[in-house]
């Protein structure tokens, strides 16, 4: 290749498949929830804007009706002289008469239909409306719409009796110009705030969807890294498992090829094997112990322990390795009870301590030191080693890693194990560098740090 | 052949390079990639690159494209404790020549060293033997015959006599003979590569004027 390099995607080709499928679940999601949201918005304004219109219309009409009964019952007063209404000083009660301020006039049609008249008065074209008065006369009432030359009005339309006995009818006209201008205004506002509101609710509901969405894609992403790394953890130990068995395949080839020297010249080969076969057990072991953690399997025992007998004890089963890399493991341990189990404690120790010496130059010096207070106990090791790079400190205790020139002969789980050890606990493991270099691991467990009754103290200098 | 073996794991590159030099392999070792990269690039006498892909500083695919990017065609074969194609396929694109999956038996590793050897010289040979007048090399037996009759010579003396037979009539310089049939780790003089040509005539007998002196140069196959 000439340009040499490429990224390489960790993904393979069915996870990036199947992120494109979460991804276009989250989309479709997404898109039917604003659909949705933003459909039911649509349905309700319409409604509540129907409805609005509906009960404007109706009160503007039921108010010009009632402006319209209330001049025809004055009307009324005045023909009949019964009851003299405002403008009765101009003495006929024939003719036009006007309401004063009211937006009404009125007519009187004789018996025939035809408009009782003032000589002076024109009556608009379309009046009398002939319909109403022949409807009136039947059923003694009509209220009705109508428009004349482009005027909008509402007719109320009564027969009364005069004195004589004669019957006239009354059109009491209303102009509804301003009327429907203010349910025209209306309309206007309500489809285009409407239509505002229907805009602006798809945005939000975008908005909110996308943010809604968001723990739900989070949780996708999280079970697909879950995965991931559960594949990688499988690839992991395959791979850690596959050059001890390189080693001793290539060994076997090679005793074969000299099966007939003596075992003290290919001696190496079977050394190599025994070593390689050693130290596959213990990655299975920890492999064992690791997945049996991951599925729950493990009790824990909850004992008062001496978290100082533990350092102790597992800081001398360590001396002989120690010494053979020329380190020195000090142990500096006060009395500390914690609630917990012996083995894994111990484990823990083991795993720290090992830990630390594998990091140590020779002539380095390991410190172990346990202290108590009055939240539990503080298990510490130090090393002189060459410490940690900040890049790789978030991933020490993650499966399998390997700080690059870190040297071999651990499991690369060894700290994971640390890590969950600690947690089943109810612990915290934090691990930085000391200021004069080296790394430095510090445990806290919850605990009371005092002997239960009953229990002889045990003295740090005596588990010495 | 000059092998250059990167591998971290240290019993398997001592049981590597022990099993190599048995077959009269000359072996180079890195035990991180950084290394390998710096003897693979630093002269075109390593023939072949055996490249573990996990290693404790760069991955053996950077050390590949590494090797590539300067514009070298040395053989390499990668050896990887992944086995997908994916792995596979990225490896390959990385530069690698072919590809071993850990655990693999050394007779495979040995076999495919090998062909890369006889791919890398430009000629498909049916037989992986290497003939010159009565002279034949058993590339995989790792013997040399002369007129069918064996003839026991020490690695150096197999490792020169490997570089005259894979070119021959071509002039090759004192120094690309060292480099090919030496360890970078010795220290020598051209003047060594003048005493292991004579042990080699003397081996090779009647057939040892076939190794001819150019005289300013170095030495030549007669191809005869």
């Amino acid at each position: 290749m000439p340009d040499g390099l490429r990224d390489i995607d960790p993904r393979t080709e069915g996870e990036r498949a199947a992120d494109e499928a979460d991804a276009s679940l989250v989309r479709r999601v997404r898109r039917n929830l604003v659909l949705w949201s933003g459909l039911t918005t649509l349905v309700i304004l319409v409604a509540l804007a129907t409805a609005l219109y509906l009960a404007a219309a109706t009160s503007l009409a039921n108010s010009g009706t009632a402006q319209l009964e209330a001049r025809m019952t004055q009307i009324k007063g005045l023909a009949t002289g019964q009851r003299p209404g405002p403008d009765a000083d101009d003495g006929n009660p024939y003719g036009f008469i006007f309401g004063q301020g009211s937006g009404t006039f009125a007519l009187i049609l004789d018996a025939d239909g035809k408009p009782v008249q003032r000589p002076n008065f024109r009556i608009p074209p379309g009046l009398p409306d002939t319909q109403a008065a022949d409807a009136a006369r039947t059923s003694g009432r009509d209220l009705r719409t109508a428009n004349i030359e482009q005027t909008p009005i509402r007719i109320l339309t009564e027969p009364i009796q005069d004195g004589s006995g004669t019957t006239f009818l009354i059109q009491v006209v209303q102009d509804r110009t301003a009327e429907q201008q203010t349910l025209a205004i209306m309309l206007v506002v309500l489809l285009i705030g409407g239509l505002g509101v229907v805009v602006v609710a798809f945005g939000f509901g975008t908005v909110y969807a996308r943010r809604a969405l968001i723990p739900i894609r989070q949780s996708l992403a999280n079970q697909r890294a879950s995965l991931r790394r559960q594949r990688d953890f499988a690839a992991d130990a395959s791979h850690e498992l596959r050059t001890p068995l390189t080693v001793i395949r290539s060994s076997v080839e090679y005793l074969g090829r000299h099966r007939d020297e003596p075992v003290a010249v290919v001696g190496t080969a079977l050394e190599d094997i025994d070593d390689e076969v050693r130290h596959m057990t213990s990655i299975v072991e920890d492999l064992l112990l690791l997945a049996r953690s991951d599925s729950g399997a493990i009790e824990l025992e909850r004992v008062p322990v001496d978290l100082g007998d533990v350092v102790t004890d597992g800081a001398s089963a360590l001396a002989k390795p120690a010494a053979d890399r020329g380190v020195r493991v000090e142990v500096d341990a006060e009395p500390a009870v914690v609630n917990g189990d012996p083995a894994r404690l111990r484990q823990l120790v083991m795993i720290l301590v090992d830990n630390a010496i594998r990091h140590s130059p020779s002539g380095g010096r390991v410190g172990v030191t346990v202290q108590t207070d009055a939240t539990g106990s503080t298990l510490t090791v130090d090393d002189d080693g060459p410490g940690i790079r900040p890049e790789d400190l978030p991933h020490v205790f993650e499966r399998f890693y390997r700080a690059p020139g870190a040297p071999g002969g651990g499991t690369g789980l060894g700290l994971a194990i640390a890590a969950w050890i600690v947690a089943r606990h109810g612990g915290r493991i934090a691990v930085g560098n000391r200021a004069s270099g080296g790394a430095s691991f510090v445990v806290q467990l919850p605990g009371s740090g005092t002997l239960p009754p009953g229990r002889p103290a045990t003295q740090a200098a005596d588990a010495r | 052949m000059h092998l250059l073996v990167v591998e971290d794991d240290p019993r398997l590159s001592r049981l590597l390079r022990r099993l190599l030099e048995e077959d009269r392999h000359v072996v180079e070792l890195a035990m991180d990639g950084e290394t390998g990269v710096d003897i693979a690039t630093a002269t075109d006498g390593i023939e072949a690159v055996v490249l573990d892909i996990g290693l404790p500083d760069i991955s053996g695919l950077e050390v590949a494209r590494r090797i590539r990017a300067t514009g070298s065609d040395v053989a390499i074969l990668m050896l990887t404790a992944r086995d997908t194609v994916g792995d596979r396929v990225t490896g390959l694109d990385a530069g690698a020549d072919d590809y071993l999956v850990k655990p693999f038996a050394y007779e495979e590793l040995s076999a495919r060293l090998r062909a890369l050897g006889r791919r890398g010289h430009g000629s498909r040979r049916p037989e992986p033997k290497l003939i010159v007048g009565p002279i034949t090399l058993d590339e995989t037996s790792r013997r040399v015959t002369l007129d069918g009759k064996r003839i026991d010579l020490s690695p150096r003396e197999f490792s020169l006599l490997e570089c005259f037979l894979r070119h021959p009539g071509q002039t090759l310089s004192r120094d690309q003979l060292l480099d090919q049939a030496w360890p970078f780790s010795v220290a020598v003089t051209p003047n060594a590569v003048d005493a292991y040509i004579h042990y080699l005539r003397e081996k090779l007998g009647g057939a040892g004027g076939l190794i001819e002196t150019v005289r300013g140069v170095g030495y030549r196959l007669a191809d005869a």
